[in-house]
């Protein structure tokens, strides 16, 4: 099963990361002009990254990729906005063919979404990452999903000890991530947890991303946000970038302001979580009513059920929730 | 408290270093190899640069005779001046500011002529009867000079004078593993220098340069590639060129045949031959420095780009660099393989990678109907790759690359190769018919079920069902 069966708002972790998303973007409008950026990503169903980028900046470069059939027709009847293109191709097709792509759109920057979901092709997505950014400019934002759930790299057998399927997974993990595994961080299978393993792939992207400005001496490329979130089934992470011409790195950050922004990413070393809990209409308005009025910890202790059965589980869930709540979706199931 | 003393230790070259431990770093071949490219510099400094014609060439030769007794390079490409011989030609490395100036030549490090001597014999004279110059001189080198610490070579003047301006180069006293190589009856080496000649001298033997070896001219190896006929045809190669680093970029790849049938893969699989045909040439003022590559110095198997797979056999490249500075281009000391730091060379590679990623999709798309290609391959015909470039470079179909921008002048080419359709593509049939007509198709297909059970589509898709069986039936009747 995969996170993409579940309807988009009935994510809240995926709903929270998508707004985090327009939050960092809405900082790099203050440096390049979002409006006269193209966007490029892969709309699903209902295309609704593509409503809000056009609805939060005025973006009338929108072009969305999809390699399935039955979505691609949802697609082209769901359009928000005319000036959308639903173009049936593959993320593989869209790299190969990414400067036929910028002559049709013309415009000043890109911004690209890589949303891959399947764990099968680390190494082949990585690679049409790299593949990318080669192809990038100075000022151009890319953003990649990638599925990082310990899951992904087998389970515990019966009578297996632990150290021996992690010792397992870890040469699994090596072997998919192939000349972009991160060799030089020390990683052993110690590293094979729920949080290493994004780790480890978040180094891999960052492998792919350095590879894939090899060539150009004079760009450097930063990592500005890294989000780690479950979407229902599988560990997703997020990580988006910015090409930049390395003399114009400070005038970046001063435009961007993201050195104030608490989710930015400084490095490439860990995602930033995001866990929030899925909760009822009643639990929420509860928990809203007294936010500010009392302290964080006062909160969760009048409340009458927790998050987990460990305390302090529940309370680092409960904390998650404070820090997102104005991004919660607003959507709640109607009835019992 | 004790007191500070100066002094010094050794820190300067030993010759037995040089004579013993820089020849292995290098084969055979390739220290051969050095000696042609030293002719090929000699030439570059006596046109001054000038290519008149496409055959700039075509007065000079170099003649290689190799037998277990000795070996001996003849050519007559204006010889050492007599000022360069007395100050640096036999230095080990090049001193600082004694590169050609605006020549396109790739004899940069001032090492290739004294290790291709050390790696093969104890003794060696080099002759040279310089262009323009009143003298003849000779230079001994002798095994006693070989085991010592001296570093100065005796030079004679005066010698007799040869009909041709240029340099004799005599290896003596060969190594037996050396006199092996060069013993036909007993190994396959001078064939394979014949064949290294006329890979990596291709280009240059193709401007006129003649290079004998025991008597026998070597004739090069032709790279082509399809080029459409009148430019009208689908099959086109990529193109891209610029200006690097003071290195003009020109790279072209693309098709050398048509796709290979899959029984001619099995039998390629089971003793691969044609293989030996595809992958990327790469030439460095005019010297190819490597030979049909399939590895990832030339971007197979790089980021989106597969590995090299005998299914790819009919791609192939050339990648040319040429400057006048000769320490901005992708040269390693053994002229082998490239310099993966250098900055044209990272750059071309990216566009290596864009154009080759072009025809592998190519190819894998067409997978299982390669004769369908044919059509497109014929109108296609088989000429040089540098004049398949030129014939794009020339056109205007070149356009900008967004991301390198203006200043290194980098222009594109980017075929719009046919790809085949979906194997079995779909569309949705829509249409609308009374409910009266539908509930009746409804209980004729589905007996028993309440019409109200049946999706209306189910009885659209059950209809077409039963259509094309209708149509089938009477296709065949």
């Amino acid at each position: 099963m995969s996170g993409a069966d579940i309807p988009y708002q009935l994510r809240p972790n995926k709903h929270v990361e998508r707004q985090l998303f327009w939050e960092l973007l809405e900082h790099i409008d203050r440096f390049n002009s979002i409006r006269d950026a193209a966007y490029i990503s892969m709309g699903g169903r209902f295309l609704e990254d593509f409503k809000q980028v056009h609805a939060k900046f005025g973006a009338k470069k929108l072009l969305s990729i999809e390699s399935d059939f039955v979505v691609h027709e949802r697609q082209v009847f769901n359009k928000p906005i005319g000036a959308l293109i639903c173009r049936k191709m593959t993320s593989g097709q869209l790299v190969t063919d990414f400067e036929s792509i910028t002559d049709e759109l013309q415009a000043t920057n890109y911004i690209v979404w890589l949303d891959y979901a399947s764990s099968k092709d680390r190494l082949a997505q990585l690679g049409e990452f790299e593949s990318l950014v080669k192809k990038l400019a100075p000022g151009d934002i890319v953003k990649i999903t990638m599925n990082a759930s310990l899951r992904t790299l087998g389970e515990l057998k019966a009578g297996e000890t632990q150290e021996s399927f992690q010792k397992r997974a870890f040469i699994r993990l090596k072997a998919k991530l192939g000349n972009y595994f991160p060799a030089s961080a020390g990683f052993d299978h110690t590293k094979i947890t729920g949080d290493g393993v994004p780790e480890i792939i978040m180094l891999a992207i960052k492998n792919a991303a350095l590879d894939g400005i090899s060539s150009s001496s004079n760009v450097s490329v930063k990592p500005l946000a890294a989000f780690l979130y479950n979407d229902g089934f599988h560990d997703m992470l997020t990580v988006t970038c910015v090409l930049l011409d390395k003399s114009k790195q400070d005038d970046f950050i001063g435009a961007t302001r993201l050195d104030n922004w608490e989710f930015a990413a400084s490095d490439w070393s860990k995602p930033i979580k995001i866990f929030i809990p899925d909760l009822s209409l009643k639990e929420r308005v509860t928990i809203d009513g007294k936010l500010f009025g009392k302290s964080v910890d006062e909160i969760h202790s009048e409340l009458t059920f927790s998050f987990d059965e460990n305390r302090e589980t529940s309370f680092d869930i409960f904390k998650n929730y404070v820090t997102h709540y104005r991004r919660y979706p607003g959507f709640f199931r109607v009835g019992t | 408290m004790t007191s500070l003393t100066q002094g010094t230790v050794k820190a300067g070259p030993s010759k037995r270093f040089f004579v013993s431990m820089m020849t292995r770093d290098i084969d055979l071949k390739d220290a051969i190899l050095d000696l042609l490219d030293n002719c090929v510099d000699g030439i570059q400094r006596k046109l001054k640069g000038v290519e008149a014609n496409e055959k700039p060439y075509n007065e000079f030769w170099a003649k290689i005779t190799a037998t277990p007794s000795g070996f001996k390079i003849e050519d007559n490409c204006a010889g050492i001046p007599r000022k360069v011989a007395e100050e640096s030609a036999f230095m080990l490395g090049r001193p600082l500011g004694e590169i050609d100036e605006d020549l396109h030549t790739v004899g940069m490090y001032g090492i290739g002529m004294k290790r291709a001597i050390f790696k093969m014999g104890k003794s060696c004279i080099v002759y040279s009867n310089p262009y323009e110059e009143e003298q003849a001189f000779e230079v001994k080198i002798s095994p006693e000079w070989m085991e010592n610490e001296l570093w100065e070579l005796p030079i004679s003047y005066g010698v007799e004078r040869s009909s041709n301006f240029g340099t004799t180069l005599s290896v003596g006293d060969l190594y037996e593993s050396i006199a092996r190589n060069f013993d036909t009856d007993d190994s396959g080496f001078l064939e394979d220098l014949a064949a290294a000649i006329s890979q990596f001298y291709a280009v240059i033997m193709g401007k006129g340069f003649a290079v004998f070896l025991n008597g026998k001219l070597i004739s090069p190896v032709d790279l082509t590639l399809l080029s459409p006929i009148g430019l009208t045809g689908s099959i086109a190669p990529y193109v891209f060129s610029a200006n690097i680093d003071e290195v003009e970029i020109e790279l072209v790849v693309g098709f050398r045949r048509q796709l290979a049938s899959e029984s001619e893969l099995e039998r390629e699989a089971d003793q691969p031959r044609s293989s030996e045909d595809a992958g990327w040439t790469v030439i460095c003022n005019d010297r190819v420095v490597l030979y049909n590559d399939k590895g990832p110095l030339t971007g197979w198997g790089r980021g989106n780009v597969p590995k090299y797979h005998t299914q790819f056999i009919s791609i192939s490249g050339v990648t040319i660099f040429r400057s006048a500075k000769l320490l901005h281009l992708p040269l390693t000391t053994t002229k082998r393989g490239l310099d993966t730091d250098n900055k044209a060379y990272m750059t071309a590679l990216d566009y290596m990678m864009e154009g080759l990623k072009k025809f592998t999709d190519y190819t894998n798309r067409w997978k299982g109907r390669e004769n369908e290609t044919t059509p497109a391959f014929s109108q296609t015909i088989s000429v040089p790759a540098t004049q398949a470039a030129a014939s794009i470079l020339q056109s205007d179909r070149m356009s900008s690359v967004r991301k390198l921008g203006s200043n290194v002048n980098a222009r594109r080419f980017i075929p719009d190769l046919p790809y085949p359709e979906d194997k079995n593509p779909k569309r949705r049939i829509v249409y609308t018919r009374a409910v009266a007509e539908i509930e009746l198709l409804s209980s004729h297909f589905f007996p028993g079920t309440p019409n109200t059970n049946i999706a209306p589509s189910d009885i659209g898709i059950r209809s077409f069902e039963k259509c094309l069986d209708i149509a089938l039936l009477e296709i065949k009747k």
